[in-house]
């Protein structure tokens, strides 16, 4: 029997640097030995001298801790989940406040508190504290992913609060960062909220992005777009990616080697061909659906449960009130991520799509 | 031959009739890369092509009664 066994992040350094490992056997304890073969550091962990599981150890089948099973000794199937969590002091072990905080969560068995442990070990990296960012970082917080890191430049103006959930009118002429962070914190003070004051540049992208566990993109321009597509390629990052305009929505997932937004949008506009929203205007309550979708995403990736929006492409329109879902596909000729790449590291972005990176002129 | 077309968010400026879904005759032959030229999209605007819910390319061959979807990249996240 296969089985994925999910690394806390204390332990992820002992199994090269994985949240889920794939091991064998017929049993629990049988899976947690053949890992232990692969993963010498991982054995003085989990096991004791005598190949017991150690008692500060919990081990969960399916979010099912398993001396509520038939302990060590539970038989296992194809595809289940085992999770290794140990008791450390600083926090691994749910607060009672914890508990009834994210009691809804937890009530649900594809969550448990495996999943919300899962959460709050999390980190994930929102760019852009905008129309689509905010509601995706207020909904991330609010379910305890432990670390939000949050990348911006720009200060809050008027014109954001049609849609911008993370600043109110106090805020404006502040940093959008700085607006987040507070926003972020009143609403759930057991995350931590990461600042990355400046804009998103191939300077600073492959020190930025490497930090976190997922990638959510905000981004308002396609230079961004492109420069954070290939960033998370190239740092192995699930990306979930979503653009809006008027009443017109997409959404999706990408996951290195499954196809990136160059298979999808080989190249960039003409400069100037695509209005943006500050151009052509945007429905408020877009932003919250869409940035409320990636954050489902996002959890869906960090829980490992249901099917992600991997090599499909969500479009809504809200005119029309529909949601359609297509079928998109890597593309074997990508220069990125294809069977021949041309591109091996990030490129000058602002010459490939014409147009510079926000914040720099106006900064 | 018709085709059904639908072209979506920004893209319907490029509809004849200004719906951004219509029926269009084309030659025996056409491809996407002939609707896509009839219609006047300019290169680089069109880049997700869904023919009958499948992902789809510009060379693809259309036949009688197909279902093409245009779709364009959208940047805004602000």
């Amino acid at each position: 029997m296969a089985v994925n066994v999910y690394i806390p992040t204390p332990f992820r350094k002992l199994a090269g640097n994985q949240a889920y490992v794939q091991a064998e056997g017929q049993t629990v304890q049988e899976v947690l030995e053949h890992l232990a073969r692969r993963y010498p550091g991982l054995a003085t962990m989990v096991f004791d001298q005598d190949r017991r599981i150690q008692a500060h150890i919990n081990v969960y089948l399916n979010s099912q801790e398993i001396h509520s099973l038939q302990g060590p000794d539970t038989p296992v199937r194809d595809g289940d989940e085992v999770a290794v969590i140990p008791a450390l002091a600083g926090g691994q072990v749910l607060t009672p406040e914890q508990v009834m905080r994210y009691s809804r969560h937890i009530i649900m068995p594809q969550v448990g508190p495996v999943g919300q442990r899962k959460l709050m070990a999390a980190r994930v990296l929102v760019v852009g504290a905008g129309g689509l960012g905010g509601p995706a970082a207020l909904y991330l917080a609010l379910a305890g992913v432990g670390t939000i890191g949050i990348v911006d430049f720009d200060v809050v103006d008027l014109s954001n609060l049609q849609r911008q959930v993370l600043h109110q009118n106090d805020d404006v002429g502040k940093p959008k960062t700085q607006s987040a962070k507070e926003t972020l914190l009143a609403y759930n003070p057991d995350v931590n909220v990461v600042l990355h004051e400046a804009p998103l540049t191939s300077d600073n992208a492959m020190d930025i992005i490497p930090q976190y566990d997922i990638v959510i993109n905000g981004a308002d321009n396609f230079t961004t777009r492109y420069l954070v597509n290939d960033a998370c390629y190239f740092a192995r990052k699930p990306l979930v990616d979503a653009a809006i305009l008027m009443f017109d929505a997409q959404l999706t997932v990408f996951v290195p080697g499954q196809g990136c937004y160059r298979c999808l949008f080989p190249s960039p506009p003409p400069p100037g061909a695509v209005p943006n929203c500050a151009e052509a205007g945007v429905l408020g309550a877009l932003t919250g659906v869409i940035g409320s979708l990636q954050a489902i995403e996002a959890m869906k990736l960090i829980l490992g449960i249901g099917e992600p929006m991997v090599g499909r492409l969500l479009l809504y329109d809200a005119l029309s009130g529909e949601f359609r879902v297509v079928k998109v596909r890597r593309d074997p000729k990508c220069p990125l991520c294809g069977d021949d790449p041309t591109i091996t590291e990030l490129i000058d972005y602002e010459g490939f799509c014409g147009a510079p990176f926000p914040g720099r002129d106006e900064a | 031959m018709r085709v059904q077309v639908e072209l979506q968010a920004y893209l319907d400026k490029y509809s004849p009739n200004g719906a951004s879904e219509f029926a269009i005759e084309l030659p025996e032959g056409a491809t996407v890369d002939t609707l896509v030229r009839r219609l006047g999209i300019p290169d680089d605007m069109a880049q997700v092509i869904i023919v009958n819910n499948e992902n789809s390319d510009f060379d693809r061959p259309l036949q009688e009664g197909d279902r093409v979807v245009l779709i364009p990249p959208l940047a805004g996240g602000q």
